[in-house]
């Protein structure tokens, strides 16, 4: 399974906290392939995406767009911050930490 | 417990409900969660017939603490006007937002971000290592920052400036958030948020002195940089391997076409910003005078469409500055324009220089 996490906007705005991160779970040791694997899975993307479009004045919100590709095909899902479903928030936040450590600083 | 609600302001009840009888503690509790109901529903219809209370009571400052959860807005940590907490965040929170209140309201008589005394909501420690602040629509929330990168994002009075801004941009012009309007609104918000730092600095600071930084102080230790933006010299607030460089633009010809961030709203507000600092360095003394007087009626007169182009905003200032303080105004902000590469027209005058109203600018809910 491959992921794209694309980010943009927020306060900083600043390159280093935006752009892409794609991980390939079969790149990844066991544990966090299948943590991921188990996310992906877990989060009712239906429902907790389309809570997740800004509020009217809304600002500082960071974008989001999460690619999923595997044998089936593809999906991609739009939604903005705050992101208020727990599974989708841990998600973002494991893909964020494992394109850290991929490119340290 | 009718007799409760609607009486008594939500932080008296606060403090009813922290250091009451069981029973009364029960009771303000109740009435809070109706209060925060009806907040709920004004909130509803941003911008939208929003009454004008007048005499409507001062805004209150409420902390929530999300203690590194995202769970929104947290539990209370400091209401209005609890002593302070010894949290750094908490307290930076709540005094930057009471500044930014007490600046609005000192400075152009407006109660809260919708002119008739909304309470506030800051939500600190939003997430782990959150490396963002934001305004909801409906509150603001603080992250903690990662520590490599960024520091706390309450570390500098104008993130609180600029976050409550948003709300009054929200309830006034309503600018989109998109493209040059909505660069416009990321603008009015370090427009104002440097305000407000300068009018609670000690002593006041004028045009001259200030440093016109966005978040001086947010970049962690050890980043090449002095702040997140600079109004005075856009694009040259960092420049750092591990962040990045300022991508922000000094004037039009540098305009940056992108479809992040909604259109580069944070880059090109380099523009605007700049726009501001030098009709505030023109005029000199005190920004919020003069400047910050013909951008705030600009804002909220009801005149600023809320897809306004840069072109369309730079007019409405001229026109205001010739109403407000007359033909030399004028002057001072189409030469700021013109430095920045956005042509304005001379307004039509009535040959006579109007003076300074009395009464603020009538303000006028969106979709003028
Ligand atoms: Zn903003």
């Amino acid at each position: 399974m491959r992921i794209t996490l694309n980010r943009s906007g927020g306060f900083a705005a600043v390159r280093a906290l935006t752009g892409e991160i794609t991980i390939d779970t079969d790149s990844l040791t066991e544990p966090s392939s299948r943590e991921i694997e188990h996310l992906v899975g877990a989060v009712d993307f239906e429902h907790a995406v389309a809570r997740q479009t800004p509020k009217p004045g809304a600002g500082d919100y960071i974008s989001y767009t999460l690619t999923v590709s595997h044998d089936d095909g593809e999906s991609a899902v739009s939604f903005t911050s705050p992101i208020a479903d727990p599974t989708l928030q841990h998600l973002v936040s494991r893909i964020e930490e494992i394109g850290r450590e991929k490119n340290p600083r | 417990m009718t007799f409760i609600q609607g009486i008594v302001p939500p932080h008296i009840l606060e403090h009813i409900r922290d250091h009451g009888t069981p029973e009364q503690r029960q009771l303000a509790e109740v009435a809070l969660e109706q209060h925060r109901s009806v907040i709920g529903s004004r909130e509803m219809a941003p911008g939208v017939a929003t009454t004008r209370a007048l005499g409507a009571p001062p805004a209150t400052v409420a902390i929530y603490d999300a203690q590194g959860s995202t769970t929104l807005p947290g539990s209370l940590v400091r209401g209005d006007t609890d002593p302070a907490t010894g949290d750094a965040e908490t307290d930076e929170a709540h005094d930057g937002l009471r500044a930014t209140l007490d600046f609005y309201s000192g400075v152009y008589s407006r109660n809260s971000v919708d002119d008739a005394g909304l309470d506030l909501i800051g939500t600190v420690h939003y997430g782990h290592a959150y490396d963002n602040a934001e305004w909801t629509g409906s509150q603001m929330l603080f992250g903690d920052g990662d520590g490599t990168l960024f520091n706390r994002f309450t570390i500098a009075i104008d993130v609180m400036g600029h976050e409550l801004t948003h709300g009054v941009t929200q309830y006034t012009a309503a600018l989109d958030y998109q493209d040059q309007a909505g660069a416009l609104n990321e603008s009015m918000s370090d427009v104002f948020g440097s305000m407000v730092k300068q009018y609670h600095a000690d002593p006041k600071q004028t045009a001259d002195q200030a440093d016109w930084l966005i978040g001086a102080g947010l970049l962690a230790a050890g980043i090449h940089g002095v702040a997140l933006r600079s109004m005075k010299d856009p694009g040259t607030a960092y420049d750092d391997p591990q962040l990045g460089k300022d991508p922000q633009p000094a004037d039009m010809a540098h305009y940056v076409h992108t479809s992040d961030d909604n259109g580069g709203v944070h880059i090109n507000s380099g523009i605007p910003n700049r726009a501001f600092y030098l009709a505030a360095a023109g005029f000199g003394g005190y920004a919020w005078d003069k400047a910050g007087r013909i951008w705030y009626a600009t804002l909220t007169g009801g005149h600023l469409r809320a897809s306004a182009t840069f072109a369309a905003f730079a007019q409405l200032t001229v026109t205001n500055a010739q109403s407000l303080f007359g033909a030399d105004a004028v002057t001072v902000v189409r030469d700021a324009w013109e430095q920045v590469g956005v042509a304005t027209k001379v307004p039509a005058t009535d040959g006579q220089p109007h003076h300074k109203p009395k009464k603020k600018p009538h303000t006028t809910p969106s979709g003028a």
